[in-house]
Order: C-alpha cells, then structure tokens, then sequence
C-alpha cells in the first residue's frame, strides 16, 4: 500500500455545462502524487488549476477520467462514498481561509474532528497542541474576523492538520497574504511535509512559493505536459520565473 | 427605468424565494380569516328561510292572564324592540263584483290585524304598490268607532294572490267578514271542546285596498292569499270570538337572546323564531366567536411570517441603503424603492389571500364544515360576504404594509458609513425598534382593529370580554416576548439541544451556533411554534371539558336506557306488560306527549319515574310532581334560563290560556329523547298533559326504557318486537338506540363539530411552519458559501442535514413546550368563562394526554418545516462556494 501514490489522475476532461463542443476546462490531465510528497502546479488565471484541486478532492466529477485517492477510484464511488474519503483522507487550505464565521477558533480548527463525529470536549489537548504550534494560542476564543490574515490562515492550517488527513490540499494559500505572513506560511507547509509525512498539493502563481515544492508541472490552458516539470530538491525561484518565462505564462 | 422601480424589482426578483414565503405567509393569514367569515356567513344565511311557528316576526309572545300594562311589561323586557298588538283568522272577502253575481258569502281569505304602521317599521310587510300605513291618511283610512257603523270604511293591504284572485288594485274596495259558523276544538279540562264564536255577530266591514303588499313577510302568508287590516278593524270583523291577545316582537340583536327570554319568562309565553336566533344562543355564540378569534390568530401569524421574513433581510438591507445612498440616491427615493416593494408584495398577497380564502371557504362549506359545527345545510351554500372580506383583507393588507415599511424607513435613516462597513440591523439599532414595532403592531394594533371590523357575536359581556383580552394577552405574550428578549429564546433552545449535541457533536457545534448568531430568528419561530401549540392546547381542554361534561350527563340522561322510536301509535298498557315481564325493567318513559313552545316540555307519568333517580329518592319531591302544575327541567334549561328551584314557568296552553308552572326540581335523570335531540326541557306530570293539552296518555309512539344496571339492552328489542310482531304489519321498522351508543354518538359529533377549529389550527399549524420554514431556508441560504466549505472539508450531506434537523429540534421543543405550559395556564380560564358563556357546566379536563400529543406535534412541525431548507441547502453545490470564498 505504500507504493500507492497518494493522488493520481488518470486522463482526466472536464467540461462545463452540457456542451461538450467547447473546449474543455481540462484535457487529459495525468499526474501522481506520491506518498509524502510536495507537489506545486502552475499555471496562469483560468488554465483549470481550482477546477482540478475540485476534482481531485471528490466535490465535483470529471467528465471523464478518474482521480485515485490512495488508491480509491473516485470515478467508481458514490457521492456518498466520495464525501467519506474527503472526510478522511483530504484536508484542505483556501486562498480566502474560508473559516466559519461563527465558530471560535477552536471551534474552527477542530471542525474536522466534528465532521468526524468526536467531541470537542475530548479533543481539546490536541486542538490546543496545533494553536500553539501555529503561534495561534491564546487566540482559541477569538472569532476569525478578530484576527489578522496570517493568523486566519494558520487556523485554516492547524484545522487541515486536525483531522490527521494524508493528502493536504492547498489553493493559493498566500495569495491573500503579505509577502511576510505567506513566507510562513509556506514554511509550515514544507514542514508538514517533511515532518509529518503528508503528501501536500500546492496550486498557485507565485514562483516563491513553488520553489518550495519537490516538483513543479505547469498546467496551460487545461493540459498538463509532463514534459514540462521542474524538480527539486532545493528549487530556485529563478529557475521556476524561467520555466515560466519559457511557457510563456 | 428609475431609481425606484429597479431597486424595488431587482429586491424582488434577486430574492424569489423571500418574496415569494413573504405574500404566502400573508396570503395564507387573509386566506384563512376570509373563509372563517364567509363560512359563518354562510352557515346564519343557510339557517334563515326557517320562519318558524311565529309567524314572520322574530319573537311572537303571549302575555299572562292579568297582566294589564302589556307594553310596560314588555318594554322593560331586555332585549325587547318594538312590538306590535296582531292575530290572525280566516275571513270572507266579497267584492262588489262578486256581489252583482250572487255571491254574498264572499271566499275565503287569510287576515291578518296589526298595527300597520308598527309593523311596517318592524319591516314585517312592505308595500310594493299604492300607500304605505306611514303615509298621510286619506279618504277610506278611518279606523271605524262606531261598531253599528257599517258605512265606514277601513284600509287594507293585500297579498299578490288575494289581489290577482280577485281582480284588486290600490283603490278598490271590498268587504271582510267572518265564516258564518266558525269554529275551533280547544282543550278544557283534558276534553276537547268545540268552540263556537261568542259575543254579539260582527258586523261586515267596507275596506279599501290602500296597497298591496310585496312578496316578502307577511305578504307571504298563505301563499299571498292574505289581507292585513288594523287590528281595530279585526276586532270589528271577528269580535272578541278567537281574539287571543298576541303580540309580535322585534328582537334587539344587541342582547343576548337568553337574557331576553330570562325577562320574558315571568309575565309571557313566547315562542321564538328559529331563523331570528341562529348562532345566536350561548354555546353558538361561545363557538362562532371562538371561530373569530382563531381567524385573528391566524392573520397575526400569517402578518407574523411577513415581518419575520422582512427582519431576516433587514441586515441585507441595511447595506444595500448605504450603497445606495454612498452613490447618490436620495433618502426619498430609496423609501420610495421599499415602499413600492412592499406595495407588490401585499397586493398580490392581498388578491391571493381574498380569493383563496374564498375557495377555502366554500371547500369547507362543500365539507359541512360551518362555524357551528358539522351541518348538512351549508353543503350547497355560497354567498360572498364581500363587505366582510374586503375589510378583512384590507386589514391584512394595511397592517402588512405600515410593518413592511417601517423598518425600511427605519433602515433607510441608518448611518451611510456604518452601513457600508457592514454594521449589523441589530448594531444600527432597526432591529430592535423593529421586534417592537411588530410586536405591538400584532399583539395591539391588529386584535383593536380586528374586533372593529368583525362585531363579536352578542353583548360583549364580561366574560366574553375577558376571553378576548385573555386570548389577546396570550398572543401578546408569545409575540411581543420572544422578539423583545431573544437571547432567551435561544438560551432555552440551546440547552434543550445540549443532549443531542453529546450524540451528534458536528451537528451540535453548527446548530449552536447558528441560533446563537440569529436569536430574533430562533425567537421568531419559536414564538410561532408556540402560539398554535398553546391554541391547540387551549382547543383540546375546552373540547375535553365538553367531552366530560357530556359524558357525565350521558351517565345521568341515557346511559342505563333504550330509546325506542318509530314505533306505530299503539295501546302502552299491553307493551308496559310485556315489559314488565322482564325483570331488568326498571320504568318506561313515554316520549310521545310533548309540546314545543317556548320550550319542549314533556308529560311523564310519576307511577313510572318514581322508580329510579331523585324521585326515588325523594318522597316530598314525587308528592310535588304527581300533585298538580309542577315541572321539573333539565339542567341544561335551568343554567340557559336562569331558573332556579321555586321559579315560575308560564305555559301557553290551547285552552286554558297561560298557565303557571312551579319548577320543582332540577334534574337530567328522566325525559331525554335523542330524536330529535334536545337537552334542554321540562317534564310535567301526564295527567297535567292530558288536563291542559288533551294528550291520550294510554298511547306512545316512543318510548326510553330504564334498565337495571349490567342488563342486556337487546331484551327490550325482543320484547317490543314480539309485542309489536303479533298483530301488526309495520310500515317502518321500529328503530332501538342502547344509551351507550347515545354516548358514542355525543361523543364523535363534539369532535366532529370541533373540526372547523382543527381545520383553522391545521391552517395556522401550516402558517407557523411557513414562519419557521422561511428562516430557517434565509438562514440556511445565507451560509450557503459555509456549508460549501463543509462540505468541501468532508461534512456529508447527511451532517448538514442533521445540524438544520437540531435547530429544528431545539426551536420545536422550545416552542412546543412554552406553548404547552401557556395553553394549560390558559385551559382554566377559558372553561371558567366558557361556563358563562355557553351555559355549559364545564368540568376541568385534567391533564389529558392529547395535550403530549400536541406538544409533540409541535416538535414534528418544527423539523417537516425543515425539510426543504435542507433540501435546499444541499442543493448549493459546493464548489461554487468553494469558488466564491
């Protein structure tokens, strides 16, 4: 089972709407994600990266294709079944944080443990153990907007991380943050990696926060070239702006 | 396009599901107090053609032998209008015509002597051609002084028939006289006496047609073969021979018919129109007034779903004034956006609600279902009370649209810069000046204006005061609190969902937390919750309270009895011995010897009474009865009239005049008859039936027979038909009624009568659902994006599902029990006050399990109005709210 990639896409199309005689928002989209690693995809505005972090998270079906999560075929489960396998396999990090309003921060970082069906009551060393890691304790109490954007985005972090999910996918996660709070953040995210073992999806524009991948593949206009890939270790940001340069993105 | 009509169309339009819950919770309110009226309309109208034994007047009364100032006595009547002296006989017309053809005994006509004036006024005729009695008196209007003066002549108005008969116009003359050997059977002294006409020969008198009369009233009698005269010209014709001093009485819709007929019980026999009263004695009005304000429980919460809907958007429209007002629309032209918003809204909720509520109305009335119970009569009627409904309707309308605006003003005043940085309704203070607003608004404004609109149904007593005021503070009381403190609402709700957030922590953590970021929307709903918990609560005590009451005469009146009717008229002695054979039989009672007027009495023979109940207990009591002009009522005529032990009941007899009663004793135990049924009535002695109304007491028709406790009803079907079987054929098969299966039938027609109230209930049931249903899918449609990011964070469908399901939970256990403990405070007291309204010994219910039935029902309301807003919820696919943040 190790051997399992922890994400794979298999030929992957997606339309939008009912007329397949557009083009499609993605065209045979292939790649792995293997056990924990860090993967950064590239692309500019509109060339289908949320579309595919949608698919690849069971909250929308391709057109064709299929998406393996651990080696489960998303294409052959039901909603039902793909709702369970995001609940325990995938968490994820929003450019806009995307916490509940109404819940504390604790509240909100122990969400998935909610989800799950556990108290709170009984979780609560753990929420307070991933407050402080995230330099967030003391804030457990606070409401999101009482916070600033780095901090809300280290909550939307210690919640990803709460419910001990495998795969953590991330959707410009510094794309709504200074250069200073997104360096951290992508710093925390390199260390969950490596730390913790889990296999991270990072989807953004930003050549500073790809070099922090093991590998970069651009996706153009809905088709990812697997020729066209850096990787690492230890990129350079320079060599990311080049790749982009030579895409023309 | 301007400024207003975009703003007020794109409000519109961008929120389909808002407008559309807003004009249905109102339209469904109008709806519901439109077909209220129209079924009571039309439940009085289909009882009306019924003119009764009295003639066309509401009331015809008797006055007792030696009462000499009649109209003293009678204007010192409560509830007594004008009054006219009449009596009626049959007399022969002879025209001139019929004269010169040899004809001198002239035909038969119908005459009826009144005050013509009087009863013009009283409007029991009206003159369609010639002159009116209220007109100036002209030739041939002398009222004749001189008996021997034949030469005078008289007026008269005659019917169409007696005109077309005879060939009569406004002008022409013709002369009235009395059959030659006129006659009548009377009862004197238990023998029927044929009465010829005393006193000196009446003279022939000369009239002339001063008009003739509409078919209406009395124009109608006998068929319009009638000519009325003034009562000094009937004397003149008839003589004193069958002048029976009468008098026909309007009745003063103000005052309650008992409280009349109270007055009138010491000095008069009376006898009352039916159609004149409908719905107009205690219990009916007790009922139709209960009907009224179940209507007004339904506008306020259908008014209740508008405003609760308007307040869920008000935070939406606070900004949208600030955006609007920032790029440079005037404060007059966004009042002008909301007012003609609003103004779309109510209309087509006003024109819905009208014409709904009058296809509700006669779907209720196709049903039988009327405002006085279940009736086959309003099966086939359907008569629009336009002025009602229109009125009912514009109060919606009205109270509508003054609480959809004002908030919007009040929003329309809020701090531009406040607003465009996001400041809540609550924070810019409209909110609450709002919750107060609407709570006054419903709880004050609508109930005053409502009972300005729809008269109550009699005197406006006490009592009936004091249930209305009861039932208002009630409405106040679960409106006005829950919007003016809502964190308590939300408190309580909270803790009642505290055991399910153990079981189901997800659910738990989001329902939580959505009450207690919208308390004025939990409050809202509860309070709606509440208010058709605490009306059902209220409706099963009071239909209890009758159920008891009616259980307990049942044991008194019938349980331990065989009713048999339908029975050919027979010889009692035989069938008595054929029943006494048995020894279960305890005593027959014959329902055969009975009068109606002014009330059924009926006459019972002691030797049989005297077996079981008080006259076996009390010698002094059968000494009473068996001895002479004593009654004995029922319990249900002693509490309608007021009499009490010792009182004295006149009695209108056919030969004897008005005779006095002595009530002695009160009583249930003997005399009830199911058909047709009545409960209230008195019982005379059968030899004081045969003395005055020449009843043969040694035949019967029908008969109720006592049986020992634990007998076998069916015995005395073997033993009547085996009487009967013998030597006669039966043309009709005689029908047997156990008193056990009186009760079951008593019994299922109060519940079955109690339907029009389960029927608004179930309305207004549906109306709160609408009001919990609204918010909870605003709510829900509001987090949209949130439940995405659940979703997309792994929340199943199913969890999300559960979080609105506990809301619900919470907002039904809330409400279900205020409403439950508001509706047992209030069991009490509308029962005591029911008491005097309806006449009713009303026991108290106790605890009954109907009430946890409610309760319940409360709670299951609470989560069906659930269940679109999740189906909703769950349609908000999660990647557009993923997408959008």
């Amino acid at each position: 089972m190790v051997d399992t990639p922890a994400l794979e896409a298999q030929q992957v199309y997606k339309f939008f709407g009912r007329d397949q005689a557009q083009a499609p928002i993605l065209r045979e989209v292939s790649f792995t994600l293997g056990r924990g690693e860090f993967l950064c995809l590239m692309g500019p505005s509109g060339s289908g990266k949320s579309s595919l972090l949608h698919l690849l998270s069971g909250i929308d079906e391709p057109t064709s294709g299929d998406i393996r999560l651990l080696g489960h075929s998303l294409a052959s489960s039901s909603a039902k079944q793909r709702t369970r396998l995001r609940q325990e396999s995938i968490a994820y990090v929003f450019q806009f944080f995307n916490l509940l309003p109404n819940l504390t921060v604790t509240e909100n970082v122990g969400l998935p443990l909610a989800i799950a069906g556990k108290r709170l009551a009984h979780h609560r060393d753990e929420v307070e153990a991933l407050l402080e890691r995230f330099g967030i304790a003391g804030r457990g109490a606070a409401l999101p907007h009482e916070l600033s954007g780095g901090q809300m985005q280290r909550v939307s972090i210690a919640r990803a991380l709460a419910g001990g999910q495998e795969v953590l996918l991330c959707d410009e996660p510094t794309g709504n943050l200074s250069q200073k709070a997104g360096t951290e953040i992508m710093e925390t995210l390199r260390e969950i990696c490596d730390n913790d073992g889990r296999s991270v999806l990072l989807v953004t524009h930003n050549p500073r926060d790809a070099a922090y991948a093991d590998r970069v593949q651009f996706l153009i206009d809905g088709n990812l070239d697997p020729a066209n890939q850096l990787t690492g270790p230890n990129l350079a940001v320079e060599a990311v702006h080049e790749a982009l340069a030579a895409l023309q993105i | 396009m301007g400024v207003v009509t975009s703003v007020a169309k794109a409000s519109l339009l961008r929120r389909p599901a808002r407008a559309l819950f807003a004009i249905l919770g109102v339209a469904f309110g109008i709806a519901v107090v439109v077909s209220v009226f129209t079924v009571d309309h039309n439940t009085i109208l289909s009882s009306q053609p019924d003119r009764g034994r009295g003639g066309p007047a509401d009331l015809e009364v008797r006055p007792t032998p030696g009462l000499t100032d009649v109209r003293s006595a009678l204007a010192s009547v409560p509830g007594v209008g004008r009054s006219t002296a009449v009596f009626q006989s049959d007399g022969r017309l002879l025209t001139a015509a019929m004269a010169q053809a040899g004809e001198f005994l002239g035909e038969g006509v119908r005459v009826v002597a009144v005050e013509p004036a009087i009863a013009e006024q009283m409007g029991l005729m009206r003159v369609e051609s010639g002159r009116s009695p209220s007109q100036a008196e002209g030739p041939g209007d002398a009222v004749p002084s001189d008996p021997k003066d034949d030469s005078v002549v008289a007026r008269a108005w005659v019917g169409r028939r007696t005109a077309e008969r005879h060939g009569l116009g406004p002008g022409d003359g013709f002369s009235l006289s009395r059959p030659r050997r006129a006659s009548k059977k009377e009862c004197v002294e238990g023998e029927v006496v044929e009465v010829r006409a005393q006193g000196p020969q009446p003279n022939r008198l000369n009239f002339t047609v001063a008009g003739l009369l509409a078919d209406e009233k009395i124009g109608t009698t006998s068929g319009g073969d009638v000519v009325v005269v003034d009562i000094r010209s009937g004397e003149r014709v008839f003589g004193q021979a069958f002048r029976i001093s009468k008098f026909w009485v309007e009745r003063d819709p103000e005052v309650d018919v008992e409280r009349m007929q109270a007055g009138l019980a010491k000095d008069f026999a009376y006898d009352l129109r039916r159609g004149a009263v409908v719905g107009q004695a205690a219990d009916e009005r007790a009922f139709r007034n209960g009907v009224r304000l179940s209507g007004l429980m339904a506008l306020a919460l259908g008014l209740f779903v508008i405003f609760h809907t308007l307040s869920m958007s008000l935070i939406e429209r606070v900004r949208e004034v600030g955006i609007l007002h920032a790029l440079g629309t005037s404060r007059g032209q966004i009042a002008g956006a909301f007012f003609a918003e609003a103004l779309v809204l109510v209309s087509l909720a006003g024109a819905l609600g009208l014409f709904g509520g009058l296809g509700l109305g006669k779907l209720m009335l196709s049903r039988g279902i009327s405002s006085l119970g279940i009736t086959e009569t309003v099966r086939h009627s359907f008569d629009v009370p336009w002025g009602q409904a229109l009125a009912l309707t514009g109060l919606g309308v009205g109270v509508a649209l003054i609480g959809s605006v004002f908030p919007l003003l009040r929003a329309r005043d809020a701090d531009t810069v406040e607003a465009l940085r996001g400041a809540k309704a609550g924070e810019a203070g409209v909110a609450k000046g709002f919750h107060l607003f609407v709570a006054f608004l419903l709880a004050v404004v609508l109930p005053v204006v409502f009972f300005g609109v729809v008269d109550l149904v009699g005197e406006g007593s006490r009592e009936l005061v004091g249930v209305i005021l009861l039932a208002v503070g009630v409405l106040a009381l679960l409106i006005g609190t829950p919007l003016v403190v809502p964190g308590v609402m939300v408190r309580v709700s909270r803790w009642l969902a505290v055991p399910f957030e153990r079981r189901y922590p997800f659910a738990g953590l989001l329902a939580g937390r959505a009450m207690a970021v919208a308390p004025a929307r939990i409050a809202a709903s509860v309070a709606a919750i509440a208010l058709v918990t605490a009306a059902a609560v209220g409706l099963r005590g009071m239909t209890g309270s009758l159920l008891l009451e009616t259980e307990r005469w049942v044991d008194e009146a019938a349980v331990s009895k065989v009713f048999v009717d339908r029975m050919p008229l027979i010889d009692l002695a035989p069938l008595r011995t054929a029943l006494a054979a048995h020894p279960e039989v305890l005593a027959i009672e014959v329902g055969t010897h009975r009068i109606d007027a002014p009330f059924r009495i009926l006459g019972l023979d002691p030797e049989e009474l005297q077996h079981f109940g008080p006259l076996a207990e009390d010698p002094e009591l059968l000494r009473v009865f068996r001895g002479g002009q004593a009654m004995l009522i029922s319990g249900r005529l002693a509490k309608q009239r007021g009499i009490e032990v010792g009182d004295r009941v006149p009695v209108d007899t056919p030969g004897s005049g008005v005779q006095s009663f002595r009530v002695a004793g009160i009583t249930d135990a003997y005399g009830y008859f199911p058909n047709p049924h009545e409960r209230a009535y008195g019982l005379v002695a059968m030899s004081t039936m045969e003395r005055f109304f020449c009843y043969d007491g040694e035949r019967a028709d029908s008969l109720a027979v006592t049986l020992t406790p634990g007998a076998d009803p069916f015995l005395v079907e073997a033993a009547v038909m085996g009487h009967l079987a013998g030597d006669l054929k039966l043309p009709v098969k005689p029908r047997f009624l156990a008193g056990t299966r009186i009760r079951e039938l008593e019994l299922f027609d109060i519940r079955r009568d109690f339907l029009v109230f389960d029927v608004i209930l179930a309305l207004a049931a549906i109306l709160a659902g609408v009001g919990v249903l609204n918010g909870q899918l605003l709510s829900g449609l509001e987090r949209a994006g949130e439940l995405g990011i659940l979703r997309a964070l792994g929340a199943s469908q199913r969890q999300i599902a559960g979080s609105v399901l506990l809301e619900s939970l919470a907002v039904g256990l809330t409400g279900g029990a205020l409403g439950l403990l508001l509706g047992l405070a209030l069991v009490p007291a509308v029962i005591s006050s029911l008491r005097v309204l309806s006449g009713l010994e009303l026991p108290l219910p106790g605890l009954l399990p109907s009430f946890l039935v409610v309760a319940a029902g409360a709670v299951v309301l609470a989560l069906v109005a659930g269940i679109y807003p999740i189906w909703r919820m769950n349609r908000s696919p999660a990647v557009r709210a993923v997408r959008g943040g």
